[in-house]
């Protein structure tokens, strides 16, 4: 695991902050934990954590077993809050952008979720980039898949057509919301809590509901003149 | 310090799961059957069941931050080769899930309404349920078994309400509250689930 510091935010931002949000831990083993985490586990080795970024506790990763060089970034000023799950087979690649809230959501990755800058996931919200496609998994793969999870040391269970998952900037997602394998959520959108999303959502809309429907549009006022002087006022000032 | 990942490891009645970050007890009063894992003592947390055996697992099954609550007189029984991750399975009466069921994260499964309907029943509930009231006096509410067959897959952030039977092979899209039965091979969808296609 590494810790570094966003390339992206201007050097000059950083001086009001004092000290990175939690504190990561190398032990004599080399393995890294959260300073006075109350999971008694360790880190994955092959996840980014921003120096600025708030990752709660190990166990978000309890069930996380991805095999690829980076399985999972958390940008600056990004941060987990009351132990979301972040669940993944080996080929899973979750890459959260930079201020996004991650409050009790789940993920659930074997192939590819990204979340883009300035994102709010609320309680038991969840995003999977795998779940069941009956038309082409018969019920004799569907036992072969539970019969391999119950041989394996993860014990995950290896969708066999994981579809990508994009959340672009500034999406709020509310409570137990789905949003299920293939979708993009465009910019700016809201979604409902309960909605289940199955289809591509426009940047802006509002949409709730099950299956979900576009309710209205939001005025885009989410500028890059408005971001860089929030920026400016809240981390320089 | 666990080792990086999962802290899953097998059940076996009676015993302490190890590195387990809550302590509750683990019942005495199941059958477990081969190679089934667990990854804390808090999926017992409301295990009160004082049945001979109040839980019956099969072989190769997988129990992830999952909760197994029993009343008094509660059953839960789960075949062979099941996974079920984050779920929350409550059994007043009795339910019972069969071989090769998957159970996706959010899922709750209940077979009790938990209070009764009736205004001043319910009233009454609050005040026998209270910490100053007698809980031996409740007044009565519904419950009725829970029934999933073999080879049903149910998807993330589902609720099965009491009395309802899943057939064989059936598929429980994400999101979808189940109050009906859903037929052997069936699809379903929303709230309350309605059938997308059958076999």
């Amino acid at each position: 695991m590494q810790v570094q510091s966003s390339q992206e935010i201007p050097l000059s931002y950083y001086p009001m902050i004092k000290k990175p949000a939690q504190n990561i831990l190398t032990g004599s083993d080399g393995n890294k934990t959260i300073e006075n985490d109350w999971y008694h586990g360790n880190l994955p080795k092959n996840i980014i954590l921003d120096d600025f970024s708030y990752p709660d506790t190990a166990y978000s990763f309890s069930k996380y077993h991805s095999e690829k060089s980076t399985g999972f970034t958390l940008g600056y000023g990004s941060g987990n809050y009351g132990h979301s799950n972040f669940i993944g087979g080996r080929n899973g690649k979750i890459n959260i952008g930079k201020f996004v809230v991650l409050q009790g959501m789940n993920i659930i990755c074997n192939l590819s979720v990204t979340i883009k800058d300035h994102c709010m996931f609320s309680w038991g919200s969840l995003i999977t980039d795998s779940w069941l496609l009956t038309e082409i998994i018969s019920i004799e793969q569907r036992k072969k898949i539970l019969a391999q999870a119950s041989e394996s040391s993860s014990r995950n269970v290896d969708f066999m057509n994981p579809q990508p998952v994009v959340v672009e900037e500034n999406v709020w997602v509310g409570f137990k919301a789905l949003i299920l394998p293939g979708v993009t959520l465009g910019r700016g959108c809201v979604i409902g809590s309960n909605s289940v999303i199955t289809k591509n959502i426009p940047p802006y809309a509002v949409v709730a509901g099950n299956p979900s429907k576009i309710l209205r549009y939001l005025d885009p006022t989410d500028t890059d003149e408005l971001k860089n002087s929030m920026l400016k006022k809240f981390l320089i000032s | 310090m666990t080792p990086t990942g999962n802290n899953l490891q097998l059940l076996i009645p009676g015993v302490a799961i190890k590195n387990d970050w809550v302590h509750f007890p683990i019942p005495v009063n199941m059958r477990v059957g081969k190679n089934t894992v667990i990854d804390s003592s808090s999926c017992f947390k409301k295990f009160f069941s004082a049945l001979p055996d109040g839980l019956n697992l099969g072989n190769n099954i997988t129990i992830q931050s999952s909760e197994l609550a029993t009343e008094i007189n509660g059953y839960i029984e789960i075949g062979d080769y099941c996974n079920i991750m984050g779920t929350t399975i409550i059994a007043h009466e009795k339910i019972s899930i069969g071989s090769y069921v998957y159970i996706g994260f959010g899922t709750t499964i209940v077979d009790t309404d938990f209070h009764p309907l009736d205004p001043g029943k319910r009233m009454t509930d609050t005040i026998a349920i209270s910490p100053a009231g007698n809980k031996s006096q409740r007044p009565e509410f519904s419950s009725s078994p829970v029934v999933i067959e073999d080879d049903v897959w149910i998807g993330f952030n589902v609720t099965i309400l009491k009395g309802v039977t899943i057939g064989k092979g059936a598929v429980i899209q994400p999101g979808s509250v189940v109050t009906k039965n859903v037929s052997a091979g069936s699809v379903v969808s929303g709230n309350p689930a309605q059938l997308l296609s059958n076999d």
